[in-house]
């Protein structure tokens, strides 16, 4: 029996691959979907707060009168 | 001693508190959970011996019984936190709810779907109205349910009061859940694992699965900080310590 045969036979489960991998496959997709659905809602809420305070932030803007320069 | 509990309590109860204490830890439990999951799944699925009655499709185990634990602890956690909300209206306690309910719905439906494709090996069948997967079934639309009313009303109070309510009522469903193996004649196996010591499974096949379940459990407490953190930085966006916070720290 060469290596080859023997992960063959541990990744077939004995005949239950199916049932085995479908239901790991299922699960962790569903758990990685919720992790990665929180994570873009963190990083748009953050991207979005970052904007808006470098909206609001006071400017540097220009003297208004000659008496602003002295 | 309690005094000193009772200060971090409040602390860690009020927004920025809570954002920069538990927040901290989110990377550290993530870690330890996923190493300690991956062995226990790794271990589970190559390592472990097959079992003389179900063979090789019983290794839907490492995953069927961390999900199902973690979708009653969830629901446990959203009455506890209905709780806090009802009688102390701190607002950290709603959005921890809003964080773990959908965390815990996902777990409810992988417990239900991992168990049907494990039932269709060992019963025959997908599905049965079996006492267990029925209560099951039903946990699983409470958190359809607490999900629905937590974005119902447009007065943040009412969502999460109506929210608490139907979280503490539903917990009358978790002690059915946990003993329907023992009250009711149903196809599902007994409780394989056990705090007070008749544990029934071998412990080659022990270790991995109690691995799975508390790597499970950090990776759970992770997720639900880091969703409640991002809850209440979208709440109090115009407050001044949010800034400060995003300032100090280097997340995108």
């Amino acid at each position: 029996m060469t290596v080859i045969d023997l992960v063959a036979a541990k990744l077939t489960f004995d005949g239950h691959f199916a049932y085995v991998w479908s239901a790991w496959f299922i699960g962790l997709f569903m758990l990685i979907g919720l992790v990665l659905a929180s994570r873009m809602k963190r990083k748009k809420l953050l991207k979005q707060i970052r904007f808006d305070q470098l909206i609001n932030q006071p400017s540097i803007s220009a003297p208004q009168s000659d008496e602003e320069i002295t | 001693m309690i005094k000193r509990w009772w200060r971090i309590f409040l602390t860690t109860a009020a927004p920025e508190g809570f954002v920069r204490v538990y927040g901290a830890w989110v990377g550290y439990l993530a870690a330890v959970g996923a190493i300690l999951f991956g062995l226990g799944a790794l271990y589970g699925l190559f390592v472990a011996p097959a079992d003389y009655l179900q063979g090789e499709s019983y290794r839907i185990i490492y995953l069927h019984v961390p999900a199902a634990s973690l979708a009653l602890s969830c629901y446990s956690l959203l009455a506890v936190l209905g709780v806090i909300f009802l009688v102390w209206k701190i607002g950290a306690a709603y959005e921890l709810a809003r964080a773990v309910a959908p965390i815990g719905l996902v777990w409810a439906v992988i417990s239900l779907v991992t168990g049907a494709i494990w039932g269709k090996p060992t019963w025959g069948a997908y599905w049965v109205w079996d006492a267990r997967l029925t209560s099951m079934l039903i946990l699983a639309f409470l958190y359809v349910g607490v999900l629905l009313l937590q974005g119902a009303f447009e007065d943040s109070g009412a969502r999460g009061k109506a929210a608490a309510i139907l979280a503490i009522v539903g917990t009358i469903n978790l002690p059915i859940i946990k003993y329907s193996v023992d009250w009711f004649n149903t196809l599902h196996q007994g409780s394989s694992l056990s705090v007070t010591g008749n544990t029934s499974i071998d412990s080659s096949m022990l270790w991995p699965l109690l691995s799975a379940i508390a790597g499970a459990y950090l990776l759970t407490m992770a997720l639900g900080i880091y969703r409640a953190c991002t809850f209440l930085l979208e709440r109090h966006q115009n407050k001044r310590w949010v800034g400060r916070y995003l300032n100090q720290s280097e997340e995108v």
